[in-house]
């Protein structure tokens, strides 16, 4: 947890564009009680998530934190997908903490050229498949992951198709 | 992966292939067990073998055109994902919905969930060895998709879900064929129930086989039925009302044990909720538009949205990012069936061998969304 | 015990009722399809001027989420005869049925009701590719589902073919 204080950016939540929910300003409070110097906190106001960007390397003790703490307790890891943004990937995790009965994103991004990233597997068990997928598609590995087999794709398969350069085939008639 | 169930093996081992092709894996799953005697030791679930991209394929059509595609991922509760999708587009595009198409869209989702969940319970009655269920199932079923062939053309790839509202009017007769319908299907559904929930051999099949604790779920992502069959009380539409599930006033089934009947009698259940919520919807429903104002190619603004609604088989997320133009930049879809998958590797161990398909076919889970 | 008999009781009450199967390959015992089914693509005819409807505009092509079509236009010979309002036709028109998804989506962007959804739906063929319609074949399917349905354009005065109204205004 001390890595979080390495990352020293302004939290947002002053700003004034934001328009937030008053339970969301307590899971906000919570958040910046949790981590003193909060990364970057964000309101999606479309769909009412607060957005927690968080560097790649502190991925494993935020979300460590993020679910042992008694008063966040994120229990429910929903999905992990991953954007390719070509010069970066994003990976996106969305909890829900059936406790607080909210629901956070976490964002963070991986290099390109070195797509690695902590795996959450031994917080979520639920992490699994969803990383293989992400192996699969976009390359990312998931260091800690016990078994990066292929998951959708065949053995062998070459390339990741969930990659912007990945050729979208055209079809031919046979 | 650590799973926490100890197991005394100190000979092993037979390993045995089921699946792809295997007539009680819904699909194109396949299973390797080891096992042990009549024990299952060790299961390796293989999945993929309907991976068609889908994902990949929505970032080179445009919005109008990925509602085909969705409709091809859970392809038993079509409409289910159509709303997904739609929903999601919408409220990047921040589009208010005329209430009619709402409730229309309400009931062909409800209705659908219906016709999924009579699926089920007819294929659950297969994997468990009785043979009626499916034959009555699939009758009710049958009706129900009739009905949406009435309305949208199709009985199963509808594509009748637009951004902004939906295709076309009802046609003139639809009050009375609703009615008459769920008055069948309520009749059908209480048939059902009496023909397998209580029989005494279904009991001893399904009871405590296959048990999963409420933890245990959700730090597997279980949701949906299963998640209500293991305690948890949690459902999209009640805990983060989308569309407009909040005017209607209806009851989530929850069970306590979690395991292989509880997971088949609260999706029974949740038909008789189902009817619930369209009565209640077509007693509401007023004449008025059905499409709002929008252009004939949608183009949401810069943006991301994660949309949850709950399709039957749980909670179906929708990650879209768009760039401002008339394709998505990226869609993710959260599958509550993969994820539900998942939690198989933990129910199989130790269970005996015997009931690997009771406890599979309990989950209830579509290919077409596992593997997209 | 007793819930065995229950259901034993629903199965034996279900030995009155009538049939709900139907004899799918009979024609006469099968279930009609509904109004608004679905089925194949296919062009409609213009009895009034004797040419289809389509124009070959290729907005039906460029919407199709498979890309299952191809179209030609060519100038209408009956325009320049005065017998037609319309001044391009399709020349050639190309549906590989058996990559239609039956989305409906060419029917609901086509601006000319030349397109419609038949309710044919058994194309079996022996041959590969063999679903490959084209324009001679489709008409075919629009003239049948025409006769069956009596299909009437959605909107007749925009679409109708007969230059009457154009020798009025000029």
């Amino acid at each position: 947890m001390e890595n979080q204080k390495t990352n020293n950016k302004e939290s947002k939540e002053d700003s004034d564009i934001l328009v937030s929910t008053p339970e969301q300003d307590e899971l906000i409070s919570l958040l910046t009680k949790r981590f003193p110097s909060v990364p970057d906190i964000n309101i999606n106001h479309l769909q009412e998530d607060i957005e927690l960007i968080i560097e790649s390397k502190n991925i494993k003790s935020t979300c460590r934190l993020l679910k042992d703490s008694s008063e966040l307790n994120f229990n429910y890891l929903e999905c992990i997908s991953l954007v390719d943004y070509e010069e970066k990937l994003e990976a996106v995790y969305h909890l829900t903490s059936f406790k607080l009965k909210q629901s956070l994103v976490i964002k963070t991004s991986i290099s390109v050229e070195n797509p690695e990233i902590d795996s959450v597997i031994d917080i979520w068990r639920a992490a699994d498949w969803f990383e293989r997928e992400a192996h699969d598609l976009f390359g990312v590995t998931f260091l800690g992951h016990p078994n990066l087999e292929p998951l959708l794709l065949f053995e062998g398969f070459e390339g990741y198709p969930g990659r912007k350069n990945f050729p979208i085939n055209d079809y031919k008639e046979w | 992966m650590e799973i926490n169930k100890t197991i005394n093996s100190d000979n092993v081992d037979l390993m045995i292939n089921m699946g792809p092709q295997h007539p009680s894996t819904h699909g194109v799953f396949r299973l390797l067990l080891n096992i042990d005697g009549e024990r299952i030791i060790d299961v390796k679930p293989h999945i993929g073998y309907l991976h068609r991209g889908s994902e990949k394929l929505c970032e080179n059509e445009r919005y109008a055109q990925v509602v085909t595609l969705f409709d091809r991922l859970d392809y038993v509760a079509n409409l289910n994902m159509e709303l997904g999708f739609c929903l999601a587009v919408e409220s990047l595009m921040e589009l208010d919905i005329p209430d009619r198409a709402s409730y229309i869209r309400v009931i062909l989702c409800e209705l659908n969930r219906i016709a999924s969940h009579l699926l089920f319970y007819g294929t659950y009655g297969l994997d468990v060895g009785a043979m009626t269920p499916v034959l009555y199932a699939f009758r009710e079923r049958e009706k129900i998709q009739g009905f949406f062939e009435s309305i949208t053309g199709a009985r199963m790839m509808h594509n009748y879900f637009r951004i902004g509202g939906i295709k076309e009017e009802l046609p003139d007769d639809f009050n009375n064929r609703l009615s008459l319908l769920l008055d069948e299907v309520s009749q059908g559904i209480e048939e059902c129930d009496m023909l397998l929930s209580k029989n005494e051999m279904f009991l001893a099949r399904t009871k405590n086989v296959g048990i999963i604790s409420a933890s245990d779920a959700v730090d597997f992502g279980v949701s949906g039925p299963n998640l209500r069959a293991s305690g948890i009380a949690r459902d999209i539409r009640v805990s983060k009302p989308y569309s407009i599930y909040d005017r209607f006033d209806y009851g989530i089934p929850v069970a306590s044990s979690g395991d292989c009947w509880d997971r088949y009698y609260v999706r029974l259940e949740e038909i008789r909720q189902s009817i619930k919520i369209i009565k209640q919807a077509m007693s509401q429903m007023e004449d008025g538009p059905i499409l709002a104002k929008v252009r004939r190619i949608a183009r949401p603004p810069k943006g991301e949205i994660y949309f949850r609604t709950e399709s039957p088989r749980g909670d179906f997320g929708v990650y879209l990012v768009s760039d401002g133009s008339d394709k998505p930049y990226r869609v993710k879809v959260r599958a509550p069936s993969f994820a539900n998958l998942q939690s198989l590797q933990y129910l199989l161990k130790g269970a005996y061998i015997a009931d690997a398909v009771t406890i599979l076919g309990s989950i209830d889970i579509i290919m077409g969304e596992v593997d997209r | 015990m007793i819930g065995f008999l229950t259901g034993l009781f629903v199965t034996m009450k279900t030995g009155f009722r009538r049939p709900v199967t139907a004899q799918y390959p009979d024609p006469e015992k099968r279930i009609k399809v509904e109004n608004r089914f679905m089925g194949f693509p296919s062009l409609t005819w213009d009895y009034d001027v004797e040419e289809p409807y389509c124009t070959g505009c290729m907005v039906c092509v460029r919407e199709c989420p498979t890309e299952c079509m191809t179209a030609k236009m060519k100038d209408n010979p009956l325009f320049s005869e005065g017998k037609s309002r319309r001044k391009k036709i399709i020349d050639e028109f190309e549906i590989n049925l058996g990559r239609c998804i039956l989305c409906g989506i060419c029917v609901e962007v086509c601006n000319f009701d030349a397109i419609e959804m038949s309710h044919e739906h058994e194309l079996s063929k022996r041959v590969r590719n063999g679903n490959r319609f084209g324009l001679q074949q489709l008409l075919k399917l629009g003239i049948k589902f025409q006769s069956n349905t009596n299909w009437q354009p959605k909107q007749p005065e925009k679409n109708s073919g007969v230059p009457v109204k154009k020798v009025d205004e000029e």
